[in-house]
């Protein structure tokens, strides 16, 4: 995370805070940051030096037109202006942790072979923030490579109950049986 | 007859002349030469004598010398009989030690092949362990895959949030 992204956070976060607004700030920085990711061309193009701020300001105030939180949208202009918008995923992944933290949550992924149901996503989030004292936001992913049970990744933290992995261990043991 | 008689007869003066002429002849002869010849006898006797003396004194040096060869050879002989035997020890001692080298070296060329094929054999076997073990893997993927209903699957699910419970 480079120092740049950080400060622009932490003054994102700092304003969200101040005006009481964290999880409405996060929504729409989140609606956002999902609009980038999945439109690269957009993306490309509000990076590319031959299009003028004024026409890039213009361009994003035609598509946040409407509900869209009046802070985040300056935020952004400021970015345009700064030329600092190559680091909007820096800062929303920054600002994300800081909100995080700030309502005590913590992000989780849990990866299985097959669909996990409601009642054990529930049951799987209740036995993890109590492991980790920390509300739990939960993605689920589907890998059909791990054969079975789960996998759960908490930060930096990779809880590895798969079928997979007890087969890699297995095929370990038995490749350090030196035969004579 | 007597003509015959005549040719072979006897001249008594022209035997006297001739014996008076061999006299006068042989006093001439030895006033002017006697001296000179007996001096040079004298000297060649002399020098015969000198040389058969120079010769036996040659023949006793060189008899010296002889035996003093003779010496000299026979302690040649000995010595070289001495080297023959010390270069025959030595010869023995070199033969020894190359023979102990080349058992020294043979062991080590031995030990050396048994060592790689020991590691060549536990290589190969490990090899193929492995090669068990990815197949015997990859089998057991495979069934698992078919195997495993989506029952079993939330068993094994469940099983895993009930370890994450536990587990600190």
């Amino acid at each position: 995370m480079s120092l740049v992204a950080n400060r622009y956070a932490q003054a994102l976060f700092d304003t969200a805070v101040d005006k009481k607004i964290v999880d409405g700030m996060y929504d729409d920085f989140t609606v956002v940051i999902d609009l980038f990711k999945t439109e690269t061309s957009l993306m490309n193009l509000m990076l590319t030096p031959s299009m003028n701020t004024s026409e890039k300001k213009g361009l994003l105030g035609r598509i946040f037109e409407g509900s869209f939180n009046q802070y985040l949208k300056n935020f952004v202009n400021i970015l345009l202006n700064k030329n600092r918008f190559g680091y909007l995923m820096e800062i929303y992944d920054d600002f994300r942790e800081q909100c995080l933290d700030y309502k005590n949550m913590v992000e989780a992924t849990v990866i299985t072979a097959v669909p996990l149901r409601e009642e054990l996503e529930a049951k799987l989030k209740i036995k993890l923030e109590k492991r980790f004292n920390k509300k739990i936001m939960l993605n689920k992913k589907i890998d059909q490579s791990i054969l079975g049970g789960a996998i759960v990744y908490v930060g930096e933290q990779i809880i590895d109950g798969s079928i997979k992995a007890q087969l890699n261990q297995m095929k370990t043991q038995m490749n350090n049986i030196r035969l004579q | 007859m007597f003509e015959y008689a005549g040719l072979v007869g006897i001249d008594f003066k022209l035997l006297l002349a001739t014996i008076i002429n061999f006299i006068i002849f042989f006093l001439i002869l030895r006033h002017f030469f006697y001296q000179k010849v007996k001096d040079m006898i004298v000297k060649r006797q002399e020098d015969i004598a000198a040389d058969i003396a120079e010769a036996e004194h040659k023949k006793i040096a060189a008899k010296t010398l002889e035996s003093e060869y003779e010496a000299k050879i026979a302690g040649i002989h000995e010595e070289e009989k001495t080297i023959i035997r010390e270069a025959n020890l030595e010869g023995q001692e070199q033969r020894k030690e190359i023979i102990a080298q080349a058992r020294e070296d043979a062991k080590k060329i031995m030990d050396k092949a048994m060592r790689e094929l020991s590691f060549e054999k536990k290589k190969a076997m490990n090899e193929v362990k492995s090669n068990i073990v990815e197949l015997s893997l990859f089998a057991t993927e495979k069934i698992i895959k078919k195997a495993v209903d989506k029952e079993q699957h939330e068993v094994m699910i469940l099983d895993f949030i009930d370890k994450v419970g536990e587990a600190k």
